[in-house]
């Protein structure tokens, strides 16, 4: 029976494990056809499913561990057995330089100084539209029209004493500010940039909205998992939240979210909206 | 090595293969299994994201993938290598064959490109062949300087 129950609580560990590595890796390198759903809700449940079963394997091996490390075993202390065979050090220490070579060859993607040596890096920070990596173009959100048509608008509406509708013109006229921050997305690449644009307090103050808003940041984007992204108040009333119109001296591009796009501290990039075109106060 | 020594070795493991069982894994089964059951309610709470038929056909096509085809590969190698190298250049050819098959099925993905899109040319623009080739040749330097101490030091104890 507790055999039993051990050997079956080995099916989750193995298939949990196998699906975590298998679907994150093949989601950074962006090949979506073996995944028929959506990778961060299943991912995010599947590791409950992980964690679980190691939990019980842990409680399982526990006596065997705590004798293996209470005294110096043969296998433990070298890398090699009596036999040739690679022991159980070898064969941990294989698998830390390998963890470590893929480290080093991929994290340059976000870790500037290892930027040379990212051989196997999913993004090179330095390549990209305007200097900048792009994950969700003009052409794949649907905009290319939308976001061109003469007749823009950013509307500022909800919870305001004066609804405002501003042009491009509008917002140019409007006092510009100047942020360094990076995108940073959570398939782990980052990249930098300076970035020029509108403060979205002053948008809410000269709306007359409360201190204590919060903001829901709408895009021109048809459809889209991420096509809204909320501020707090906090976020909403931070100096470096801008509604940015260039990037690094130029003027947006559409890849970039060209006429405006939201560009705020601390948030992962797929929740810094392109081609906003409504700030909804709630 | 005498069947003895054979025989003895397989007691010294046997003994250090404590028995499972006590409270100790009752409550880690319990625990673990209750975790596990969220996992598994989350995912068919999330039916619309998370299409909990094929999370299930995935799940368990990358189980028997590896117990039916990548552990029995990896027992073949080892017997390959139990038969035809020598210590110690048994174990550090083994090491370098674990290294560059992780960085290789790690690598496959980008080497064949299949998330290129002509609309995003940021995402994988390098050439992923060249840049495993280059971590393949580094691994095998590695493993050639472990061979050629390790034989140095063999022949200097000898």
């Amino acid at each position: 029976m507790t055999h039993a129950v051990e050997r079956i609580s080995l099916l989750p560990l193995v298939g949990g494990s196998l699906f975590m590595v298998f679907t994150g890796t093949i989601n950074v390198a962006r090949w979506y056809q073996p995944m028929p759903f959506f990778f961060t809700t299943a991912h995010y449940w599947a590791s409950y499913i992980v964690i679980g079963s190691l939990v019980v394997h842990v409680a399982a091996k526990l006596a065997t561990t705590r004798e293996a490390l209470s005294r110096r075993s043969p296998d433990l202390a070298v890398p090699a057995r009596a036999d040739g065979a690679l022991g159980r050090r070898g064969f941990i220490g294989a698998i830390a330089a390998t963890s470590l070579a893929l480290v080093v060859t991929t994290a340059g993607q976000t870790f500037r100084p290892l930027r040379r040596l990212g051989l196997l890096a999913p993004r090179d920070p330095d390549i990209g539209s305007q200097g900048i990596p792009v994950n969700r173009p003009a052409a794949d959100a649907g905009v290319i029209d939308l976001a061109r048509r003469p007749d823009f608008r950013l509307v500022v509406e909800g919870k305001v004493a004066r609804p405002l509708s501003l042009s491009l013109d509008d917002l140019r006229t409007m006092t510009q500010h100047q942020a360094t921050l990076p995108i940073t997305c959570v398939e782990g690449w980052s990249a930098s940039a300076t970035w020029r644009g509108v403060r979205v307090r002053d948008l809410l103050a000269a709306a007359g909205a409360s201190d204590e808003a919060s903001v829901r940041v709408e895009s021109i984007e048809p459809q889209g998992t991420y096509r809204t992204s909320n501020l707090n108040h906090l976020q909403a009333g931070d100096v470096d939240t801008l509604l940015a119109m260039e990037i690094d001296g130029e003027a947006l591009n559409l890849d970039h979210g060209y006429p405006c796009r939201l560009i705020a501290p601390n948030r992962p990039g797929v929740l810094q909206t392109k081609w906003v075109n409504k700030l909804v106060v709630t | 090595m005498s069947r003895s020594e054979d025989r003895s070795e397989a007691a010294d493991r046997g003994d250090r293969t404590r028995a499972t069982g006590g409270p100790v894994f009752w409550v880690g089964v319990v625990v673990g299994w209750a975790v596990i059951a969220i996992g598994i309610k989350g995912l068919l709470d999330d039916s619309v994201a998370t299409n909990p038929r094929a999370v299930g056909r995935l799940f368990i096509q990358t189980a028997l993938l590896h117990d039916l085809v990548l552990a029995p590969l990896v027992c073949g190698v080892g017997l390959l290598l139990a038969r035809f190298l020598r210590p110690p250049l048994r174990a550090i050819v083994g090491g370098g064959l674990i290294a560059s098959t992780i960085v290789s099925l790690y690598a496959f993905p980008f080497v064949r490109g299949y998330g290129r899109s002509p609309t995003m040319p940021s995402a994988l623009p390098l050439n992923y062949g060249r840049g495993l080739l280059i971590i393949l040749a580094v691994i095998w330097t590695v493993v050639a300087v472990l061979a050629l101490w390790a034989r140095r030091s063999v022949r200097s104890t000898t």
